[in-house]
């Protein structure tokens, strides 16, 4: 098919579902009085639309739609009920976590600290004083 | 046709329930129209109604509510489509009763071999209408079925409208050879 007799029959299915301007419907138009094959297709469309409007199904019985709408519910009542017990998990697993961050910081920050080396350091000190005062006098 | 519009340019301030309340019969319409059983179209709306619930809240107001809802339809119901051709249920009698039922007519005029041609005819393009690929029944389905504007359907299908009025045209000549073709089988 020559690109330009593609683009005809594109512009005939459109303008067939009504999706032309004014213009455009003028120019299929006349198009179509001039083309007999173009025609043959429109009419075949035609049949193919009443064809298509036959598997238009039964508006959804009152019973039907009462029945979807108690499964729905259903449905909703489990989705929130999944939902609510993630969200109670979720709050279990951060206090959980927060009671670790905080004994985590307790420990580290309440370790005593390193007055024992400058105790030593001043026993050391006080000893060698001592040491030094009780040494027995010079000869000298 | 074009979708009723929504609060066009706000969020919703439909829950999922009201919008259940609006559509449900229209989008359950709509996957038996995509070739569901009346059982699995029941499902596919309980499918789409509970996407509706989680999604809601991702609704933006970019476009129509009713347009966004559809696309979340035709998007749920495409899948749930092919989780049931995958396990293949096979469809009970009530199933098929009710989704071949003839549209209700008055019984007084009511002629049983125009029934019966019809529930043949109608048969045989339904059948046609699955032998199709996805994206040429689901354009032919929205716009002769439910009797969307281009425009929405490339909203909904997300698809540039170029692209629609293409597909729209090869899914009419398709039909029509798949029609042929079934047509011959029958006669062979």
């Amino acid at each position: 098919m020559t690109n330009n007799k593609h683009q005809w029959k594109l512009r005939i299915s459109a303008w067939f579902d009504g999706e032309c301007s004014d213009i455009d419907s003028a120019e299929v138009r006349s198009h179509l009085l001039k083309d007999n094959d173009d025609r043959l297709e429109l009419k075949q469309w035609r049949d193919l639309r009443a064809d298509l409007h036959l598997l238009q199904p039964d508006v959804a019985s009152d019973e039907c739609v009462a029945r979807m709408k108690t499964r729905f519910q259903d449905g909703l009542s489990h989705e929130v009920y999944s939902y609510s017990r993630a969200v109670q998990w979720l709050n279990i697993a951060a206090a959980l976590l927060l009671a670790l961050s905080i004994g985590g910081w307790l420990l580290v920050n309440s370790k005593a600290p390193g007055v024992q080396v400058y105790a030593q350091e001043s026993n050391q000190l006080d000893q060698a004083i001592h040491d030094f005062l009780s040494r027995p006098a010079s000869s000298d | 046709m074009t979708l009723p519009r929504l609060t066009p340019s706000s969020p919703p301030k439909q829950s999922a329930e009201d919008l259940f309340e609006q559509y449900a019969a229209k989008i359950y319409g709509l996957a038996l129209k995509c070739g569901l059983s009346a059982r699995d179209a029941e499902d596919g709306v309980q499918e789409v109604f509970i996407k509706v619930q989680r999604k809601l809240d991702t609704f933006r107001g970019e476009s129509a509510l009713s347009t966004w809802l559809y696309r979340v339809a035709v998007n749920t119901l495409r899948d749930h489509r092919r989780k049931v051709i995958r396990y293949s249920r096979p469809q009970s009698l009530d199933d098929c009763a009710e989704s071949n039922a003839i549209p209700a007519r008055d019984d007084s005029y009511s002629n049983p071999s125009r029934d019966a041609e019809l529930n043949e005819r109608r048969q045989l393009v339904r059948d046609a209408l699955q032998r199709l690929p996805e994206k040429f029944r689901e354009v032919l389905v929205l716009r002769e079925l439910e009797g969307l504007s281009y425009r929405d359907i490339s909203r909904i299908l997300e698809v540039k409208q170029g692209t629609i009025e293409s597909r729209i045209y090869r899914a009419r000549t398709r039909l029509a050879l798949e029609i042929s073709t079934l047509e011959g089988d029958l006669n062979d």
